[in-house]
């Protein structure tokens, strides 16, 4: 008996272990994922959040990005933009929380390919934004798909281009 | 006399977590799991509908099934609402199939035309004659694992409603229920 007791504990062990193998055991795949959940929740923002703490967490996100990034956004409603650097995207943000009382920016289904070398990874996620306020951005969007490029210069995962995959074809 | 005769009664506990026969619950276990992983997998996928694209049969925060499995077996029909995977199952787009493989596809003032004649849409309360697609007047004209999806809710402006063509291996399955 106490042989089958323990075949059956170590069998849900190892289970628990293979489903949360990525958080115990965290490869490159998991730390790009790690960083990406970061920057969602860095960019996310409530009602009640003071001006230090907003651009303290701009900051983070700006620095997660590399100096020469490009980002090129197409949003339902809102049209086609491009971002070229930390600056503009630092610009963005602010204007994002000025104009919005609060998002929340969520990445599902992150899928990580990470190269041979290990400094240089390419993401496919959908992303999600609720977001409460006036103007042509209040509501956030249902989904989307993106495309980022990641690299590794320093030891520290940086984001240097970031597309919109359309979902559906026109 | 073996030792099984002197091992006394099992206790409670342990029949709780491993039953009267240990191996028969390792069995019972190991096939409950992988037939519980198909069915969620392939048989009826549980999702719960956000946003207000496919208003008003498909209601914001409603819960529905999709069946990839009878999807596969039956494939798919003009008017079945399907679910389109973006990079995964988490998020999806609930979207109702106007256009099949092979035919061409247009939009004017509201109507939906396929190979060039007027599709009944009984399910549309109200369409907005503001909408034209594509936006140059001609037709769109399908490939052999396209589909074309739309939003039962026409009442929305064109630009905020997101439809288009779907490839074939983004369709997870329709709506069963």
């Amino acid at each position: 008996m106490n042989r089958w007791f323990w075949g059956v504990a170590g069998l849900i062990v190892a289970g628990l272990v293979f489903w949360q193998r990525d958080a115990l055991f965290p490869g490159e795949a998991g730390r790009v994922t790690a960083v990406l959940n970061q920057i969602a929740k860095d960019v996310s923002f409530g009602p009640g959040e003071g001006n230090v703490g907003a651009i303290r967490r701009v900051s983070s996100v700006v620095d997660r990005f590399a100096p020469n990034v490009s980002i090129q956004l197409e949003v339902l409603g809102v049209g086609e933009f491009q971002l070229t650097g930390r600056d503009e995207i630092q610009q963005r943000l602010l204007a994002v929380r000025r104009a919005l009382k609060r998002l929340d920016l969520k990445f599902h289904d992150i899928i990580v390919t990470v190269a041979d070398d290990r400094q240089t990874a390419d993401v496919h996620l959908t992303a999600t934004a609720d977001a409460e306020g006036e103007g042509r951005n209040a509501g956030g969007f249902e989904a989307l798909e993106f495309d980022f490029k990641m690299s590794k210069p320093e030891g520290r995962w940086r984001i240097d281009q970031i597309t919109t995959v359309p979902t559906l074809k026109q | 006399m073996n030792s099984s005769d002197v091992a006394g009664p099992v206790p409670w506990w342990r029949v709780a977590a491993v039953g009267r026969n240990p191996r028969v619950t390792i069995v019972r276990m190991a096939v409950l799991v992988v037939l519980t992983f198909l069915a969620f997998r392939y048989l009826f996928v549980p999702v719960r509908v956000t946003g207000i694209s496919m208003s008003p049969f498909y209601k914001d925060g409603e819960r529905r099934w999709i069946s990839p499995a009878l999807t596969t077996v039956g494939g798919l029909n003009r008017g079945d609402v399907v679910a389109i995977q973006t990079s995964g199952r988490q998020v999806m787009y609930l979207k109702r199939v106007l256009g099949l493989p092979g035919e061409k596809i247009r939009i004017a003032k509201g109507d939906v035309y396929v190979n060039g004649e007027r599709i009944e849409e009984p399910y549309i309360l109200n369409r907005s004659p503001s909408w034209n697609w594509p936006t140059n007047g001609s037709e769109r004209l399908l490939g052999p694992e396209e589909f074309f999806v739309v939003g039962d809710n026409r009442a929305m402006p064109l630009e905020n409603h997101y439809f288009g063509v779907a490839d074939r291996k983004r369709i997870l399955g329709k709506v069963v229920r």
